[in-house]
C-alpha cells in the first residue's frame, strides 16, 4: 500500500525553490525558462508560484532586470545581482546547516 | 477580438483592478509576458481558448496572483480592501445623489423609510449629519454583504464593477431599434393607448394618469441622450470620452426621471366598467402602482451607480 502523500515532497521542495531559482539566474533568464529550468531540475512549479518570488527578489535588489526589445514580443530578463550572490551564498549556507542538522537527526534511517 | 485574446484580457483586467495603480503597468506587462511564453512554449500557432486556460491556470486567479505580490494583510487582504473601497465609492456616490434629488423635488415621504430619503433641512449641520449618516448606512451594509459573500468571494465580483464602458457597433445599432421604439410607442398616442388599456375591445380605456404623461418630455429627453451615446458608439467603434460624458448624463437624467415617476400621486388609473368594481379598479390601480415603483426604485439605483461609473471612468481616462 502506497502511503506517500505528494504534497510532503511538494512542500519539501518548495522550500529550497527560492535558492535553486538563484543559482539559475547567474545567467539571464526570461520567466518562463525559468519554470522550465526548475521542472527539468526536479522543481517542478508553475509561473504563479515563481512570479511572485522573482517580483520580491527584484524589489529586494537581489535581482536585476532588463526588457528584451528587439524580439516582436518583448520579453523580460532576471539575473542576478551582486546583492544577489550575497544572498545566494547566504541561503546556499542555511542550506548546508540544514541539510546537515537532517542528516544528522535521521542517524541511520535509510 | 478572438475568445483566447478576451480571455487573456479579461484575466489582465481583473489583475490590474487588484493592484496598486502605480505598479499595475509594470505587474501587467510582465504577467501578459509570462502567458505568452507559455502559449508560445505549448506550440500552437493559434491558441484555443483551453490552451489560454492552461496558461492562466498556471498563474492562479488574479486575485490570489496579486495577493502574493502584495503580501496578504494581517486580517483584509489588498484585493479585499480594494473591492470594498470601489464598491462603496460607487455605492455611497449612488445613494448620496439619490438622497440630493429627493431633496431638490422637495419628496415628503422616504423611499425606503430610515435608509433611503431627503436630506435634513433644518440646518446646515442638520444637512451634514444626514450626509454623513449616509455613509455609515452604506458602509454598514457593504460590510454586511461582504461577510455574507465571504472574503474569498468578494475579490472575485470586483471585476464586475470595472469602470469600462461596452458596446460593439452591433450593439449599438440593436439598441438604437429598441430605443426607437419605446419613443414611438410612448410618443403615439395610439399605440400608447392601445398598449396601455384595458377593457373589453368596443370598451377599452387608457390607464396612464395625466400625472405620469405630463413626464414624457423628461422620458424623450432620456431617451435622446442615450440615442446620441449609441450614435457616438456607432462613429466611434468603442469607448470614448464623449460618449462616456453622455451615457453619464443619460444615466443621471434616466435617474432623476425614475424618481420624478415614484413621486408622482398617481401612476395608472384603472376605470370602473361592467366587468370591474370600483373597489376592484382600486385595489388594481394600488397594485400597477406598487409594481412600479419597485422598478423605478430599482432603476434609480441602477441608473446612479452607472452614472458614478461613467464619471470615475473619465477621470481614469483623464489622468
Amino acid at each position: 500500500m502506497d502511503v506517500r502523500d505528494p504534497r510532503t515532497e511538494a512542500e519539501l521542495r518548495r522550500g529550497v525553490l527560492q535558492l535553486v531559482a538563484l543559482a539559475l539566474l547567474e545567467q539571464p533568464r526570461y520567466g518562463y525558462e525559468l519554470v522550465r529550468l526548475l521542472g527539468e531540475a526536479g522543481f517542478d512549479t508553475e509561473e504563479g508560484t515563481l512570479y511572485p518570488i522573482l517580483r520580491r527578489f527584484e524589489d529586494q535588489g537581489a535581482l536585476e532586470s532588463t526588457w528584451d526589445t528587439s524580439r516582436t514580443r518583448p520579453r523580460k530578463y532576471y539575473r542576478l545581482s551582486d546583492d544577489g550572490r550575497r544572498v545566494r551564498q547566504e541561503l546556499t549556507d542555511a542550506w548546508r546547516r540544514v541539510r546537515d542538522a537532517t542528516d544528522a537527526a535521521l542517524g541511520d534511517v535509510t | 477580438m478572438s475568445a483566447p485574446v478576451r480571455t487573456v484580457d479579461d484575466y489582465l483586467s481583473r489583475l490590474r483592478d487588484v493592484l496598486p495603480p502605480g505598479r499595475a503597468d509594470s505587474v501587467v506587462a510582465e504577467v501578459n509576458s509570462l502567458i505568452q511564453d507559455r502559449l508560445e512554449d505549448q506550440g500552437a500557432e493559434k491558441p484555443t481558448v483551453e490552451d489560454t486556460q492552461r496558461a492562466l491556470d498556471a498563474l492562479g486567479p488574479p486575485e490570489a496572483l496579486a495577493s502574493a505580490l502584495l503580501g496578504g494583510g494581517t486580517h483584509v487582504d489588498y484585493a479585499t480592501q480594494r473591492a470594498f473601497t470601489r464598491m462603496l465609492a460607487v455605492v455611497f456616490a449612488g445613494h448620496l445623489l439619490l438622497a440630493i434629488v429627493l431633496t431638490a423635488i422637495d419628496a415628503g415621504a422616504a423611499l425606503v423609510p430610515g435608509l433611503i430619503g431627503a436630506l435634513p433641512r433644518s440646518s446646515l449641520w442638520s444637512t451634514v449629519c444626514g450626509i454623513v449618516g449616509i455613509f455609515f448606512v452604506d458602509v454598514g451594509f457593504l460590510g454586511v454583504t461582504f461577510l455574507l459573500l465571504g472574503r474569498q468571494r468578494v475579490p472575485e465580483i470586483l471585476h464586475r464593477f470595472r469602470l469600462e464602458m461596452p458596446g460593439t457597433r452591433r450593439d449599438a445599432v440593436l439598441s438604437l431599434v429598441l430605443l426607437a421604439l419605446i419613443a414611438v410607442i410612448f410618443n403615439v398616442s395610439g399605440f400608447r393607448d392601445a398598449l396601455f388599456a384595458v377593457g373589453r375591445p368596443e370598451t377599452r380605456a387608457p390607464i396612464l394618469s395625466p400625472e405620469l404623461l405630463a413626464l414624457l418630455p423628461v422620458a424623450n429627453v432620456v431617451l435622446l441622450l442615450f440615442a446620441l451615446r449609441h450614435v457616438l458608439l456607432l462613429i466611434a467603434g468603442g469607448e470614448r470620452v464623449s460618449g462616456l460624458a453622455v451615457d453619464g448624463f443619460a444615466s443621471l437624467g434616466g435617474a432623476v426621471l425614475a424618481v420624478l415617476v415614484m413621486t408622482r400621486d398617481q401612476l395608472v388609473r384603472i376605470p370602473v366598467s361592467t366587468s370591474l368594481s370600483q373597489h376592484q379598479a382600486e385595489v388594481f390601480s394600488d397594485l400597477l402602482f406598487r409594481v412600479m415603483l419597485v422598478v423605478c426604485f430599482v432603476a434609480a439605483l441602477l441608473l446612479v451607480t452607472r452614472f458614478v461609473k461613467r464619471v470615475l471612468r473619465i477621470r481614469q481616462l483623464a489622468s
